[in-house]
């Protein structure tokens, strides 16, 4: 598989993307944020110091998803009212790409949907508002603005400039999991399902003081 | 970006108020935690420059029974104690106040304990939407569960840390659901609706998991889903069908299918003769490995005349007797127009306990003259036989022992009943409080 490289405007450093889907990383020397304009690279910001974070996913943790390997590429901080969350951004074996949530160590697994809602839909969301995909009756568990806090790695969009965006997450009966993503318009839809953490056979995890 | 990272470390804060160090457990997840020395809430996530979200908490200090950094064993999972909040709810005036603990582990997450009047509950998240098929009677994972109470609990005193920002004085609405031993509650507000499942684990156990020294206190009246220690209402249900199925044997083997007949025999008495009137029978086999009921049937022809029969059941192997005597007489006639009948020809008399072997029956017929009787009238022969059943199930034993057998269920069943009681009294569906029901749904 070949790997896009280039060379970080910024700092000279060699800039190799792990995964070729990728349209946007971070450079690891000077903390610019790159996004490819093939295989040119282009610096459009910096990312300010990470919040401190106690996730133990990290860039390069690996696991097993319905029998397929990941690896964990990027990863998104939103921040709202009541704190941060994590979207870690997973690669799979086959070049697909998912989301592993992390909120207050509640795991959820995600991948894109193709389909949306209306502006009108949107418009009406209350908590336990009811939504169908592929079959699958969701109920709207929460309601958040988030600001977008930071990222790091691969990410398969570009993400640096948008700084405040509406969530809708979803639920179900038999723990399943959707979000309605604002950031553009139409809104984006992720759906997945809640995972244990055992589930998801982590390895390269960090560890803890005092723990392991 | 290297892989293999030093460990997170644990790190601690200077609380602005009081000058006290302040260890953090939850690493970064922890956004507020409380100065154990002046208990003041601070923000722990202000990088650098702690700030104080609340004051000194006024109320007398409170030192949770699950110390601060004490690790319990649950699921087989370590997880540490890193908050405690006590909450209460006001229900008619009164303020009733339980303990929560949050419980942390840096992989598995967030649990909770939650403890009233050492009622214990280990709880934890839970990721599924309940499903409420009509009313408010939620199900999870195929169990369904009943509306208890609905309630708005606000916090009075918060020690510890919370990945939540926590102030003494909120409050959330709470419902709680049951279904003994679990547990299952909402918490609400505008914007997130949260759910958690508690399983009631006895209070030895949550000490044990900490490795508490001391006995716990015991648990004071009943909890909303502490289970019922009077059994489960099934076993009641069970034994009540098992007494009707065999209620329902007995009536039909007396029924359906007659005694085993053992003995039958037709005979004639001669009132009039001088000979001696009694004599004994053949003998005969009363079968079977244990005392049964025997029953011993005479009929007669007797019409307009009676007569008397002492009979003994005699052991033939050990002359042990049952002796009875009884009387026949019937008479009937026309009176007016409407024709009578009184009396009866024939008894039965059944002799309980009877053990089995061989035996034969000693009969004495009898019958005096009667005043002004010619010697004709007299000398009506009597016709007569005597039937033998054995083995008939002994209806009255039966009952008899049925009753003592059935006192345990129903003395449960009156407990369990009561313990209900005790547990609906504190939910909002109590009939004591008439319709003060505070539903808002």
């Amino acid at each position: 598989m070949s790997r896009p490289a280039g060379t970080c405007p910024q700092c000279g450093a060699k800039i190799e993307f792990k995964w070729s889907g990728a349209l946007q990383t971070t450079c690891d020397f000077c903390q610019s944020i790159l996004i490819r304009g093939d295989i040119d690279l282009e610096k459009v910001g910096v990312v300010a110091d990470l919040p401190a974070n106690a996730s133990p996913i990290q860039l390069g943790t690996e696991g097993i998803w319905m029998n397929k390997a990941f690896y964990v590429a990027g990863r998104i901080i939103y921040e709202y009212s009541l704190g941060t969350w994590n979207e870690w951004h997973l690669v799979f074996q086959d070049g697909t790409s998912g989301w592993l949530s992390d909120a207050q160590l509640e795991w959820a697994i995600t991948f894109p949907h193709n389909q949306s809602i209306t502006a009108d839909q949107a418009h009406r969301i209350t908590i336990g508002s009811k939504f169908t995909w592929n079959n699958v009756e969701y109920e709207v568990t929460s309601r958040t603005n988030a600001r977008y806090r930071g990222v790091e790695g691969e990410l398969p969009f570009q993400y640096w400039d948008k700084t405040s965006v509406g969530f809708v997450d979803l639920r179900t009966q038999d723990a399943r999991f959707a979000t309605i993503d604002f950031s553009e318009s139409p809104a984006l839809i992720f759906l997945g399902q809640f995972v244990d953490f055992e589930q998801l056979r982590l390895t390269n995890l960090r560890q803890f003081e005092g723990w392991f | 970006m290297s892989i293999s990272v030093p460990k997170v470390p644990a790190r601690a804060i200077t609380c602005p108020n009081c000058g006290g160090s302040v260890q953090i457990r939850g690493f970064a997840h922890t956004l507020n935690v409380v100065c154990d020395k002046c208990r003041s809430v601070l923000d722990a996530n202000s990088d650098n420059r702690v700030t104080v979200l609340q004051k000194a908490q006024k109320a007398q200090r409170i030192d949770p029974k699950i110390p601060m950094g004490s690790r319990g064993k649950f699921e087989g999972v370590e997880f540490e104690a890193i908050g405690f909040q006590r909450r209460g709810i006001q229900v008619e005036g009164v303020t009733y106040s339980w303990d929560e603990y949050l419980l942390f582990h840096p992989y598995k997450g967030f649990r909770y304990l939650s403890e009233y009047n050492n009622h214990w509950n280990y709880i934890r998240p839970i990721a599924a939407v309940p499903k409420f098929v009509g009313g408010n009677e939620p199900f999870v994972n195929g169990q369904k569960y009943k509306h208890f109470q609905n309630a708005v609990a606000r916090t009075s005193y918060v020690v510890g840390e919370f990945p939540w920002q926590i102030r003494v004085g909120e409050s959330a609405t709470v419902d709680d659901y049951v279904a003994p031993p679990y547990l299952l509650s909402s918490e609400r507000n505008n914007e997130e609706v949260t759910w958690s499942a508690g399983v009631y684990t006895p209070p030895k156990e949550i000490y044990d998991a900490f490795q508490m020294k001391v006995n716990p206190p015991a648990p004071v009246g009943v909890f909303a889903n502490q289970p019922n220690p009077h059994g489960e209402p099934g076993i009641g249900r069970i034994f009540l069908m098992f007494f009707m199925l065999m209620t329902f044997i007995t009536m039909y083997s007396c029924i359906a299918k007659p005694n085993k007949q053992v003995f039958h025999q037709s005979y004639q008495f001669n009132p009039a003769s001088n000979s001696e009137p009694s004599f004994v029978t053949q003998t005969f086999e009363l079968p079977g490995w244990r005392r049964a009921a025997t029953e011993i049937e005479v009929s007669t022809d007797v019409s307009n005349n009676w007569a008397a029969f002492a009979i003994a059941l005699i052991n033939d192997q050990t002359g042990e007797a049952f002796d009875f005597g009884k009387d026949v007489s019937y008479y009937s006639g026309v009176d007016g127009g409407e024709s009578w009948t009184e009396g009866s020809r024939g008894f039965t008399v059944t002799v309980p306990e009877v053990p089995p072997g061989r035996y034969y029956l000693r009969v004495e017929p009898d019958r005096d003259k009667e005043p002004g009787e010619s010697d004709t009238q007299f000398a009506r022969m009597v016709n007569y036989e005597i039937i033998v059943r054995h083995d008939k199930p002994a209806i009255a034993i039966y009952f008899l022992l049925l009753i003592p057998l059935a006192i345990p269920p129903l003395w449960r069943g009156v407990r369990r009943w009561g313990f209900e009681q005790s547990r609906w009294a504190e939910s909002d569906y109590a009939p004591a409080s008439g319709g003060g029901s505070d539903d808002d749904e």
